[in-house]
């Protein structure tokens, strides 16, 4: 239980009022249909305020900047792989998603965020590919040509709902932008992820409120962290749709759309 | 999103006039005062699973119960 305008209220109503609070505030900045990850873009994500149970929704940039990394040009090459002096490639890092059973061990980019820093990632749907190998006409068999089918996966009867993060800041050193910027913590796909994202067969961690609150005002163990982090969302609260292939380039990016050659789940969901 | 049309309570030598919005998949309801006070948004929210008027942001709690309550009773008719 906690206290709005000195009324006790639960936890998810707490959460619900203090956001719609913030939303009345920046309702336009919350009112953003896509983000695609690669483009680095900002996006709405709830930080606690340090030492009260309160929150600021504010905007970061999504793509975690280790700490070691000083100034955009560093973080460029980071980003998208580079050839050093001696002409050898060093492959793009990608920092959208931490893994939430490997973010904590010693050594990790992740570990002192997860501590420290943990926040929520406002999300109103999200989109992954489905890889689908189509059967031969002659034989039967799977074909090695894979054809990729875009869903838009939301949460039943929720218009926005909670992704677990971890942010980091980040200082460029030589210009002095300063930026903070995070991870979504992913987990193992539950049953209707695992058929759509059947490639890495993960999920982003979805909270419902009272993990949600528990992340970012809880002070908690290692262990808790991990167990939180690892939550996998009931796939019979989600929703799945297909949607169009050319969907990042849509006015509606979330229209359904239908594909006739599409197999169906192989599920007893 | 603006639900429905603005609609207008009186009470005593003050007029209120009262639109309904969702907001976050919740309504809320935005009073403007003829006096020269801010206008007050207000939400029926719960507690103990008895539902009860508050102000957001907070601290107008007394506010929103009074004017909370009347526009319930003018929504019922």
């Amino acid at each position: 239980m906690c206290y709005y305008n000195g009324q006790k209220v639960s936890k998810t109503e707490f959460l619900k009022l203090l956001q719609l609070e913030k939303a009345l505030k920046d309702f336009d900045f919350l009112n953003k249909e896509l983000s695609t990850g690669f483009d680095y873009s900002l996006n709405a994500v709830v930080r606690p305020k340090e030492g009260e149970i309160d929150f600021d929704i504010v905007q970061m940039e999504w793509g975690f900047v280790p700490a070691y990394i000083r100034n955009r040009e560093q973080l460029g090459k980071m980003r998208l792989g580079y050839k050093d002096s001696a002409g050898k490639f060093h492959p793009p890092l990608t920092t959208l998603n931490s893994t939430a059973e490997e973010m904590l061990k010693p050594g990790k980019i992740y570990r002192e965020a997860a501590l420290k820093r943990r926040c929520l990632v406002l999300s109103s749907g999200f989109f992954e590919w489905r890889h689908v190998n189509p059967l031969s006409k002659k034989t039967g068999l799977p074909l090695k040509a894979t054809i990729n089918y875009p869903y838009h996966i939301t949460i039943k009867e929720h218009e926005y709902f909670y992704m677990a993060g971890i942010w980091q800041p980040f200082i460029d050193t030589q210009t002095g932008e300063t930026v903070d910027t995070f991870a979504i913590v992913t987990t193992k796909a539950n049953p209707l992820m695992e058929q759509i994202h059947n490639s890495k067969k993960r999920m982003p961690t979805i909270l419902p409120d009272e993990l949600a609150y528990e992340w970012i005002f809880g002070e908690l163990s290692e262990e808790r962290i991990q167990q939180i982090g690892s939550y996998q969302y009931d796939y019979r609260e989600m929703d799945a749709c297909t949607i169009s292939k050319e969907f990042r380039a849509s006015l509606d990016p979330t229209a359904p759309f239908a594909y006739e050659d599409l197999p169906a789940f192989e599920l007893s969901l | 999103m603006q639900k429905g049309e603005a609609f207008k309570i009186e009470v005593n030598e003050l007029a209120l006039e009262v639109t309904s919005h969702i907001v976050n998949s919740s309504e809320i309801f935005r009073i403007v005062f003829s006096d020269t006070r801010p206008p007050l948004v207000v939400i029926e929210s719960l507690t103990n699973g008895r539902p009860f008027w508050t102000s957001v942001p907070q601290g107008r709690q007394k506010e929103a119960e009074f004017f909370g309550k009347l526009i319930e009773e003018k929504l019922k008719k």
